[in-house]
């Protein structure tokens, strides 16, 4: 009797404990089809929550990947080819090497109601670069545009200060608010309901847990085939990941590389890589911002370029979902030379380096790093690209600073004499835009110089694509020889995703939700 | 009684003070936030007009005299991100979902920790007794993060009998609860054990069994109402250990109360939400305590008589 009180609940649990059979599509009888996928709801994992949903003040991605479906651009990108389409305008064309002028797309509403118009393609630029809005691309477009000049509704002529070859690069992130929602009701509410004119319109925002978006019905392109999107934020990579498995989330985005295994053995999910044109560097106190160090000789900055096995870090540390760089210029990027290549891995010529530059018995110095967003792995790179400088001779001792510590270091000259920092390039494939940090007027810069200044300029200013071509090629063998930045890596983002759906995959890292379908 | 509280109150005061004073420095120690709050391409002139703006140009002591003030008033400035709302609002939006996980946390931790506490004391040395023990060993050894997942991959992804993670039905709380109970419960089975233990070995107990009053009598009526004493302060102390744990839990199952919010705010170095959740779970926490002791002192009249 006893036996049988014990045996038989075990039994009980036992069963019940069985794992079932891996969630599986039921297969379909003979001359039955299918069983359509749902196309009610998407729901999308991101692991950094959103900052804000106002289009001119959002710095993260995050942000972005729901912005970019509520609001529009007057450009939009091809994801595969890069190339410029029409968005809110549906041609542009240079009037003279200032102007740019833009045919708007008519007949365009946002979805509380106002017409999108050359007016407000002005209010926008105005907003954007107001000081007082802290856009985030406010402070460089501020010097850069004149004025907006709107001759009739659907003409807006952008001119600018000087000649800028890079404007229209800059108009695929310049994503348009509608004017008066934006005056009547300030910044701070716009950035928690967002009004655009996009395939998608904002539902709600429940801090913490998710933002809805909807389908808009009324939007003048091709309708998204799922009605809802949501995006939930799940900061835990692991619980993530259980989400995707389970099918309880139908994207993840910024997979860690270790999960990549467990994702394509599920059998029913995919993985994409989207390589991105953020890269990973060592910035080096070149100028002696910071006081006298050994890095302002260019011979120690190219010992210290030499001693890194940067494949390797590439390999193990990032999954082998990263490229080693010779520049911050990428691939992906316009005016990429591909002549230009990366430093091998050669510690006795690093060494040799350091001799010649009088430092026989190797240096010892600090080493800043903090964490970056889009580079998961940090802490370890730091530790090995520290453990491979040191057998270089460059004993480096590792010094952990916060975000908000950071950027006041940088920005005070501090940072060095050899520090971590990332190149943001966010979704720009200019080669002009690759020299933030290495520029005279920004504080936060340890490198700089006339020539490379001049050659940055005529990048800038001259609208003939050749001779810009040659001239980043110029700045590429610049700063591979001058070595400003231990060049490092490329940053990627690994996409997990539902078999079942399409998806396209962007170096500028956005999911494009709107763009996802079901699989025939 | 009056005196024990005045006394209570005016340490409450003191403390609440120690705790913004710490707060405020902390914080500060942590570095300068203008940077966060600007784009990168920001020139030198704009931080320092926002520097000015917010004050943080002025000496500390000045600084936290301002803030103090604003705190006293409920403002606790807005949040860099979060659509610029306002901290305090934030803090409160959120601080719902945490109490209802706190809550059912420590409640399924009592449920399991007073009858295993009281079993293995009255028990002591059977096999009960050595099994009640493993679990204190095992549950005190365990990363509440390590379990969290592990519950999720078993229940959730294997066996689909819960969700992963996040807010919705009674469901999403089956999981975070059981981990906050069972990461509660080892310390508390322990104690009461060991207070058990001591009460029932005492020679009142042994006057009350000799003149032959029943077991049960002795367990319920005898030994439990000086076991109450220890568990009223145990919850008391644990309650950091509470909100310590919400944090870890919220953070796995992406629940969306407080240890979320924290979570995301230090990564993102939005100092006002920090420092509004800082000072309110301190609060809290130090209003707990206040609550025990004085509990405490209601049920035992030798603490209030000093």
């Amino acid at each position: 009797m006893l036996k049988r009180i014990i045996v038989l609940p075990l039994i009980a649990v036992l069963t019940a404990c069985t794992p079932s059979s891996p969630a599986s599509p039921a297969a379909p009888v003979s001359g039955t089809p299918a069983p359509a996928i749902q196309t009610e709801k998407l729901t999308v994992i991101q692991t950094v929550t959103v900052d804000t949903l106002d289009a001119h003040t959002a710095q993260r991605p995050e942000a972005f990947m729901i912005v970019a479906r509520i609001n529009e651009a007057l450009i939009d990108r091809n994801p595969q080819t890069l190339e410029f389409i029409p968005g809110l305008a549906l041609s542009w064309r240079s009037i003279d090497d200032k102007t740019w002028e833009f045919k708007l797309r008519p007949g365009v509403t946002f979805t509380n109601g106002e017409q999108f118009t050359s007016a407000t393609v002005k209010y926008n630029v105005d907003r954007i670069i107001d000081p007082d809005l802290k856009a985030a691309k406010g402070g460089s477009m501020r010097p850069l545009i004149d004025r907006v000049e709107t001759p009739d509704p659907t003409t807006a002529r952008i001119v600018t200060k000087a000649p800028y070859a890079m404007l229209l690069e800059r108009l695929t992130s310049f994503w348009i608010v509608p004017e008066q929602f934006a005056k009547d009701k300030g910044p701070d509410y716009v950035g928690l309901n967002p009004i655009g004119t996009g395939p998608y319109k904002f539902v709600e925002w429940q801090q913490g847990t998710k933002v809805t978006i909807t389908r808009n019905d009324a939007y003048w392109g091709d309708k998204p085939a799922f009605r809802d999107v949501i995006f939930r934020p799940i900061a835990e990579s692991s619980t993530a990941l259980a989400e995707l498995l389970n099918g309880s989330a139908d994207l993840v985005v910024n997979l860690a590389p270790d999960q990549v295994d467990t994702v394509k053995k599920s059998g029913k999910l995919d993985v994409y890589n989207q390589p991105s044109v953020n890269v990973l560097e060592l910035r080096m106190d070149a100028l002696g911002r910071g006081g006298p160090n050994p890095f302002t000789d260019k011979r120690v900055r190219q010992a210290a370029n030499y001693a890194i096995n940067k494949e390797a870090i590439a390999a193990t540390l990032m999954g082998g979902y990263s490229k080693v760089i010779a520049t911050n210029i990428v691939p992906q990027m316009f005016g990429y030379d591909d002549s230009v290549k990366p430093y091998p891995f050669d510690t006795s010529k690093a060494r040799q380096l350091l001799a010649e530059a009088g430092y026989p018995n190797g240096i010892d110095v600090d080493f800043l790093w903090h964490d970056v967003t889009g580079f998961r792995e940090q802490k370890s790179i730091g530790e090995a690209v520290a453990s491979d400088l040191g057998k270089a001779g460059i004993r480096v001792k590792l010094r952990n600073v916060g975000p908000t510590e950071y950027t006041p270091l940088t920005q005070a000259g501090k940072a060095g004499p050899i520090f971590m920092g990332n190149n943001v390039n966010g979704s720009f494939f200019d080669g002009g835009f690759g020299f933030f940090y290495l520029r005279k007027q920004y504080t936060s810069s340890y490198y700089y110089s006339d020539e490379l200044e001049a050659m940055i300029l005529k990048v800038e200013t001259t609208l003939d694509p050749n001779v810009r071509k040659q001239t980043l090629s110029q700045i590429q063998k610049l700063l591979h020889e001058e070595a400003p930045y231990v060049w490092g890596w490329t940053g990627f983002s690994l996409v997990g995703l539902n078999s079942n759906l399409t998806f396209v995959a962007s170096p500028d890292g956005d999911p494009r939700v709107h763009l996802i379908k079901p699989k025939r | 009684m009056r005196r024990y509280l005045t006394i209570q109150l005016a340490q409450f005061v003191l403390v609440i003070w120690g705790v913004s004073l710490a707060v405020f420095v902390m914080v500060r120690l942590t570095g300068d936030p203008v940077g966060i709050m600007l784009p990168p391409d920001a020139t030198r002139e704009q931080a320092d007009d926002l520097r000015t703006r917010l004050g943080l140009d002025q000496p500390l002591p000045v600084q936290y005299a301002v803030w103090i003030g604003n705190v006293a008033r409920g403002d606790f400035g807005r949040a860099f991100f979060s659509g610029r709302q306002p901290a305090l609002d934030l803090i409160l939006q959120r601080l719902p979902a945490t109490a209802l996980l706190a809550a059912l946390g420590l409640g399924l931790s009592l449920i399991i920790a007073v009858p295993l506490g009281i079993l293995a004391a009255v028990k002591r040395n059977s096999w009960l007794d050595t099994a009640a023990t493993a679990f204190v060993v095992s549950g005190q050894a365990m990363p509440g993060f390590w379990f969290g997942i592990i519950l999720i991959i078993v229940f959730a992804v294997m066996l689909k009998w819960v969700p992963v993670s996040g807010a919705g039905g009674w469901k999403n709380l089956v999981l975070p609860t059981t981990v906050l109970g069972l990461l509660l419960a080892p310390t508390k089975m322990r104690l009461i054990r060991s207070r058990m233990v001591d009460v029932l070995t005492s020679d009142y107990i042994r006057t009350a069994r000799a003149k032959g009053v029943p077991e049960r009598w002795v367990l319920w009526n005898h030994a439990l109402r000086n076991v109450s004493i220890t568990l009223v302060s145990i919850v008391g102390l644990q309650f950091a250990r509470l909100m310590e744990g919400a944090i870890v839990v919220e953070t796995v199952f992406a629940w969306p109360g407080l240890g979320t919010l924290l979570v995301s705010s230090i990564n993102n170095s939005d100092y006002p939400i920090v420092q509004a959740g800082v000072f309110v779970i301190a609060t809290i926490t130090v209003t707990a305590n206040l609550l025990t002791d004085l509990m405490v002192a209601a049920i035992d009249p030798r603490v209030r008589l000093g």
